[in-house]
Formats: structure tokens, sequence, C-alpha cells
């Protein structure tokens, strides 16, 4: 997942948030999933108008952590959710 | 023509049930005096009607989009059930498939299966409530609810419960009421214990699993949401996939969602004695105390 990369959530997923956590449901196959804190500030993030830069960017400015520790986790978290099939692409 | 209508009542709201040509009715009557018994029978107006037919309706046209139509085979028969989502009315039909296996009770399972899936209709669709596969207690006007899959201690709570009142071991109703308050029911699809049609605020949702040891320990909301989702809606012939034409995931989540605000929701392993109650009452005891 590189900088230039502006990822995007999948556009037939149903999910709501409440109270900073996101719950995420896949109609096809009814996988379901709860992300924490982190992962569903994330996931609201990923409208196609912010790269892994921009939302590491963000991230840092709202959790505590070194800027590149944070952006190597996002990375990472992102490899996850497309690992999970619920990004476009 | 249709005789002998009865009345039955869940969660405040009415169905009336009635018999082609008294079609099932002797032997649906048995069941109609354990509701009675159990006070699930009304002499109200209706919100919804059922009828049970001699033969089952013909499928609906292509375009009748408030028409919820299923068929199945049942051990000896054969059943078709058609419902009107918008008028809230109902019939459900049967032939015999086999007559050397015919037995009246099968057709008797089906019918009761056929009330709890207008009532899940009802109650979804005017996003009122949600039935949920669970023992609900009530213990002093305060209502809980333990939920979990078969075999997950459902019928065993219900027993440890004594003397608190059992609404109902199986499936109980959790629906906002005219106040905004989210209340507890029982219904009358019960597993060993007796149900009662009573309803009470609901302190909390227990989602349960059989220990040596007690532990509670509190879920957020939206993970309260997702072991509901999990569960999916019980009642039979439907399940939240078959019916997301009528009533998408989406619209249940959010149904969810705006049921279990202000309800808590707890994971709970428990003891096989009653003393999972010293911990619940404790927790409200001190959460009482905090405000």
């Amino acid at each position: 997942m590189d900088n230039e990369n502006k990822p995007v959530r999948r556009s037939d997923l149903v999910w709501r948030e409440i109270d900073g956590e996101v719950v995420i449901i896949s109609p096809d196959n009814k996988a379901m999933q709860v992300l924490n804190n982190v992962g569903s500030r994330i996931w609201t993030l990923l409208d196609g108008e912010h790269d892994v830069a921009a939302i590491a960017a963000i991230l840092s400015k709202e959790y505590e952590g070194q800027a590149e520790d944070i952006k190597k986790d996002a990375i990472e978290y992102l490899s996850n959710l497309k690992q999970l099939n619920l990004l476009e692409g | 023509m249709i005789k002998g209508r009865q009345t039955i009542e869940i969660g405040e709201i009415c169905c009336s049930i009635g018999f082609e040509d008294g079609f099932f009715q002797n032997e649906f009557d048995a069941i109609l005096s354990d509701y009675r018994r159990q006070g699930f029978c009304s002499e109200r107006r209706p919100e919804m009607t059922i009828t049970v037919k001699k033969t089952r309706p013909t499928p609906p046209g292509a375009s009748s989009r408030n028409i919820f139509y299923h068929s199945l085979e049942y051990d000896s028969l054969y059943a078709t059930l058609l419902f009107d989502i918008r008028e809230f009315r109902g019939e459900i039909g049967f032939s015999i498939k086999d007559f050397d296996r015919y037995t009246p009770v099968r057709g008797i399972e089906l019918i009761e299966t056929f009330i709890s899936t207008a009532y899940i209709f009802y109650f979804l669709l005017n996003e009122r409530g949600t039935f949920i596969h669970s023992c609900g207690i009530s213990d002093e006007g305060n209502g809980y609810i333990f939920a979990g899959a078969g075999g997950n201690g459902k019928s065993t709570i219900a027993k440890l419960s004594h003397p608190r009142t059992i609404l109902c071991d199986e499936m109980v109703l959790l629906r906002t009421n005219r106040y905004g308050e989210k209340i507890v029911y029982g219904t009358p699809f019960s597993g060993e214990s007796e149900s009662i049609n009573s309803g009470v605020p609901c302190n909390g949702i227990y989602f349960i699993e059989k220990s040596k040891v007690n532990e509670i320990s509190p879920l957020s909301r939206m993970n309260g949401v997702a072991e509901l989702m999990k569960e999916g809606i019980t009642g039979g012939f439907i399940s939240i996939e078959s019916i997301q034409k009528i009533y998408p995931y989406s619209r249940f989540l959010t149904l969810l969602c705006e049921l279990l605000k202000g309800v808590p929701c707890y994971q709970m392993k428990f003891k096989k004695d009653n003393s999972f109650w010293e911990v619940i009452l404790g927790q409200r005891k001190q959460a009482c105390e905090k405000k």
C-alpha cells in the first residue's frame, strides 16, 4: 500500500459507527467485523479522499505515538482490511 | 367460511387467527388453551390477521412487492405462507404430502411458526423491536435478557432463577414502547418452562456461556449489536438473509443500534447455580450508587 494510494471502503458493505466503534457487515457472506477505536477512525477516513500519508498524519494528531510507528501500523491495518476484502480494488 | 377467530397478544400487539371451515381449529385449540393460561389471549381489536386454509395460496405476481411468499415441505406436509407486509394480513395453506405419515401436530407447529413470523415482520417493519433467541427474567419488575445459541444455558438460567418470574425461556421480544422505554416481553414460544404475557423495562442483555465461575464483563453497544446480528432473527420460516428484499441488513443494523441505546450489554460466564444473580444485582446496585 503506497502513499499515492487512496484506499476506499467497499460500497456494498453495510456499516455503522456508534460511540467510536464501527461494525461492518458483508451482505454476501454475512461476515461481521467490529473495529476497535483506532480501526474505526481509520475506517471513517477510507472515503477515497485520503492517501496513506494523510491518514497517518491525522492519526498522529489524534493518538499518542511516534509518527513513523503510527504510519507503519496504519499501513499494516489497511493491508489487513484489504485481505478481509473490505476495500475496493 | 372462516370460523372460530381467536385473538392472541404478544408485546401488546394483537393477531386474530381464523380457520377456513374450521380446518385445524380443533387441533389448534390445545395450543390456544396454553396461550390463554399464560395470558396471551385477548379480546382487543387486532393489528394483524392470519387465516389457516385447506389449500395453498398461489404465488403472487412479480410486481407484488408487499407480499412475502414462502413454500416449504415439513415432514408429511407441504405448506405455503403468504403475508401482506403492508396490511399485515396473511394466510397459511396446507396440502398433505404423505397420508401414511400425516399427523396434525406438524401442521400445528407450522401455524405457530407462522404466527411468530407475522409478529417478527410487524415489529421489524414498524421499527419497534425484534425477537431475541433468549431467556427473559423479571426480577421485581426489572427485566434481564440472557441470550445465547442452543445449549448455552437459557433453559438452565430460567430454572435457576426461581422464584423470579420467567417471561420466556426461549424467545423474548425487545421493543420500544410509546414512551421510548425499552421493554422486554415474554412470548408464548417457550422451551421447557411456562411463559407469561408480561413486559418489564429491560435492565440488561447478558450473552451467556456455562462455566465453573461467575464472570460478567461489560460489552460496548456495538459489540452487543454484533452479538445480536450473529444470532439473527429466529422465527422458523425466516432469517434476516431470506428477507433482505423486504428488510435489508442496513435497516436491521439501524434498528438494533437504536434498540440497544441505554440497554447495557454484558458477556456472562455463569456457574450452574443461582449465584450469578448476586453478581448481576451487586453490579446493578453499584451502578445505581454511582449515579
